[in-house]
């Protein structure tokens, strides 16, 4: 193993972290958000176009996130407002980004498909003086941009407003008993709005890395449903922010895997290509005899009554 | 009407409206300081709705709120709680998976300089609150852990936390043994002493008469009537809420039991969380006898009956239906001779969206019809016979079970389990949910059956129904059966102190000969 597959995974478990952490929020609060997908593809549209016209990064990461925030706006909207089931309004936001982003190429940059241009900014790599000199560990953790640094960060802090301020206190109050929250005087409608319009900030920053950060370009539903991966990473950690970067980052390393395999061994690109998504369908099948597993040990019938 | 120094609240004429329906006609009522003033009525009759919007669940469409000399119209329970209202809920208000301590704080969380939620001081202040009421609790336990009593007492701390001077109690004793019920009384007379107003929502008159002040009355959405509690029976009452006479205690004749119809030996069986919560339970039922398994709530009442009715694996033990052996097949199991009435009626019972006609025929749908072919129009027939036969009020074959009163959607399942011809009938909960005079032909049918020689189970977690329906009863305690009693040979007060564990022995008819010390 060496420290180059490291590098990259630590690269490639960038966005799925942020989207993580932002499907987290949500998943606290009580809600299945499934339009991350939605949010990020927006995002990373948004953060391509903003570069090119004006050269900023700065201004690129903050336009992903407003449009991001935006979109996650109108979900809240239809959920909470019109009382759209979640599952259906997700779905409904998510096709509206990937047609709407494809519209917008078309219109605003005439391509189909693929948009790629010199004059879009990279992030320059920071260089943090002494690490590169841990041997091994130095160079895997060394010379990334500054979206991969702050993704990492983010896992603290978002464990830290979780369980330690009362925002975070009322968030888990709002998803695991929503009756009670009512009752104690919590406006339970307000706490779902602000999750959901934080995921979309998540979101945002995780678009803003994958056209700008990660590639240096735009293609239509580039996302390749790291979403949906990361809820699968919430899911198996049961909610738990370490856990559930600790399963995104696994998911980075198959993915680095299944591009690095190739060149040593000398196998098929194609057929490695599939680590990472049997990597989650094995996760899956192991929640699925985890929860098996449970119902077994009660022994009783589930009726599903909502 | 008008406000004295005396009352901390005035409700004047309050009107709520759901679409059509109207829930609270007009209602009136004053609760004076330092009072407990009992709230009764049957199911359905106004009670919570009037009280939740005293708590500003959600707003009148007329009259007016005064607490404490202030007129209000409270937008949502944190301006309610502002005003120094609380309310302990029927269905428990808590987060299972927090501890005490943060349950109590939630919606008004003490914070550390820094911004933070302060933890430390909120298990400090949650121990003290609960020290200075006798309510004592390990505020670091998580509430899931917490028998039912102690969970109430967290719903108590949690309105006292917020300093509330008017506190709503609903139903507050339905998950109580009548020790802890009476524990309860002394802490709301104390809190009644100290200048607090309790407001005391309940159908039990006998706790009423027990504890109350003050007793307002309320039918079909309107207050009748407010009377201090002197001279007052629980027979006049219970006439005012139904608004006729009734027959608070079934007439029955001594059973004549015979063979055995239901055997359980050495049943275990787990929990929702995969924890044993049957350990070793053995006891039968006869036919011609009514056995009511008496508890509270969550001492493993529900997984006997699961077990029974094929619902639930068990881990080890043997269960015979009519001498045959069952396991975990509903189908086998009621083809071995059961009918099973769940308390959970909108759910496990009957399907609320479908028709009436249709609820009845489920189970028996094969007597319909031939072959592959059903027939509605025999269905229906069958239903409008069997309408008729169990009095269902307001009832026609086609309309939707959910339009029914909780007592006659209980009937429509009593009509539809007992057509089976079973020897073996589970009646969970028979009267939860259910109004007076409905109870009063819901017990004269199980009693009916009794007579006929089929052997009936009641699971009941109200007392007095267990007093009233049965010829035997048994106590279940953290999944034990720990008494055996004759009805007749016993009385309120040794039966609650078998379910709240105080006392345990084993009685005669126990499958086994061993006796617990005490």
């Amino acid at each position: 193993m060496d420290s180059d597959l490291f590098y990259s995974a630590i690269r490639i478990s960038t966005p799925l972290i942020f989207a993580a952490m932002g499907g987290l929020l949500t998943f606290k609060a009580g809600m299945l958000n499934i339009a991350l997908d939605g949010f990020m593809i927006l995002a990373a549209f948004a953060a391509v176009v903003t570069a090119y016209w004006t050269g900023s990064l700065t201004l690129a990461i903050l336009m992903a996130m407003v449009c991001a925030v935006a979109l996650a706006g109108l979900l809240a909207l239809f959920n909470l407002r019109f009382k759209a089931d979640i599952f259906i309004a997700g779905i409904a936001v998510t096709f509206l980004a990937y047609g709407l982003t494809a519209l917008l190429l078309k219109g605003m940059l005439d391509e189909d498909g693929v948009f790629a241009s010199t004059k879009i900014p990279k992030f320059p790599a920071i260089d943090i003086p002494g690490l590169s000199h841990i041997p091994w560990i130095g160079p895997a953790l060394n010379g990334h941009t500054l979206l991969v640094y702050l993704s990492y960060l983010t896992v603290p802090v978002v464990a830290w407003v979780l369980y330690k301020t009362r925002w975070g206190l009322r968030v888990r109050v709002v998803g695991e008993a929503e009756d009670a929250a009512r009752a104690a005087g919590i406006s339970t409608g307000l706490i779902k709005v602000q999750t959901m319009l934080l995921s979309g900030a998540f979101c945002g920053l995780a678009g803003a890395y994958l056209s700008l950060g990660y590639v240096s370009l735009f293609a239509n539903k580039m996302t390749n449903d790291r979403g949906l991966i990361a809820l699968a990473a919430i899911f198996f950690a049961k909610g738990k922010p370490f856990p559930t970067a600790l399963v995104a980052l696994l998911f980075g390393l198959a993915t680095a895997l299944s591009v690095r395999l190739p060149e040593v061994t000398g196998i098929a690109p194609q057929l490695l290509q599939l680590i990472p998504y049997v990597v989650t369908i094995i996760a899956l099948v192991f929640v699925g005899i985890r929860n098996f597993r449970a119902q077994k040990r009660q022994g009783a019938w589930r009726f599903d009554i909502s | 009407m008008t406000q004295s120094i005396h009352d901390s609240v005035t409700i004047t004429g309050v009107h709520k409206k759901f679409g059509d329906f109207v829930a609270i006609h007009h209602a009136s009522l004053t609760v004076r300081r330092g009072e407990v003033h009992a709230v009764i009525g049957e199911n359905g009759a106004g009670k919570s709705t009037l009280m939740n919007i005293l708590y500003g669940m959600f707003p009148p469409n007329a009259g007016q709120i005064n607490v404490e000399g202030k007129d209000v119209s409270f937008n949502g329970p944190s301006e309610a709680i502002e005003a120094g209202i609380g309310m302990v809920h029927q269905h428990f208000k808590l987060v299972p998976s927090l501890s005490v301590a943060e349950n109590i704080i939630i919606g008004s969380e003490p914070l550390t300089r820094q911004g933070l939620v302060d933890s430390k001081k909120a298990e400090v202040e949650a121990e003290a609150l609960g020290r200075r009421f006798g309510l004592e609790l390990d505020p670091r336990a998580i509430v899931s852990d917490l028998p039912v009593g102690l969970q109430q007492r967290v719903e108590i701390l949690k309105a006292l936390y917020r300093d509330a001077r008017i506190l709503i109690l609903d139903e507050p004793t339905a998950v109580l043994t009548p020790q802890e019920t009476r524990e309860l009384f002394v802490t709301m007379r104390a809190f009644a002493e100290s200048g607090r107003s309790i407001i005391f929502i309940t159908h039990k008159l006998r706790e009423v008469l027990a504890v109350a002040d003050r007793i307002s009355v309320m039918r079909q959405g309107r207050l009748l009537q407010t009377l201090d509690n002197q001279n007052v029976t629980a027979q006049q009452l219970a006439s005012m809420m139904v608004g006729r006479e009734v027959l608070l205690k079934v007439k029955k004749g001594k059973a004549n039991a015979g063979e055995t119809a239901l055997e359980v030996l050495h049943l275990r069986a787990n929990g929702q969380q995969g924890h044993a919560v049957l350990e070793d339970l053995s006891f039968s039922v006869r036919h011609g006898e009514i056995v009511a398994l008496a508890g509270v709530q969550g001492n493993g009442q529900d997984e006997v009956v699961e077990c029974i009715a094929g619902l639930r694996r068990a881990a080890s033990g043997e269960i015979r239906i009519g001498g045959l052996k069952v396991g975990a097949n509903p189908e086998a199991n009621r083809n071995a001779g059961l009918a099973y009435i769940p308390a959970d009626r909108g759910g496990l019972g009957l399907s609320l969206e479908c028709a009436i006609w249709e609820n009845m025929a489920v189970g028996h749908i094969d007597q319909f019809g031939s072959g592959p072919w059903f027939s509605p129009k025999a269905a229906r027939d069958v239903c409008s016979r069997l309408i008729s036969e169990f009095d269902i009020r307001g009832a026609d074959p086609d309309k939707l079970a959910k339009a029914l009163s909780g007592g006659n959607q209980q009937k429509v399942q009593l009509a539809r389990e007992l057509k089976r011809n079973a020897h073996l009938i589970i009646a969970e909960q028979p009267s939860q949910g259910v109004d007076i005079g409905s109870i009063e032909s819901i017990h004269r049918t199980l009693v009916a059956m009794r007579d006929a020689g089929k052997a009936v189970f009641v699971v009941s977690a109200d007392l007095d129904e267990v007093f009233s329906l049965s010829d035997r009863i048994l106590v279940i305690y953290r999944g034990q059966i720990v008494a055996d009693l004759n009805t007749y040979d016993t009385d309120l007060e040794t039966v609650g102190r078998f379910m709240g564990g105080i006392e345990s022995r084993t009685g005669q008819h126990m499958a086994e000969g061993h006796s617990h010390a005490h």
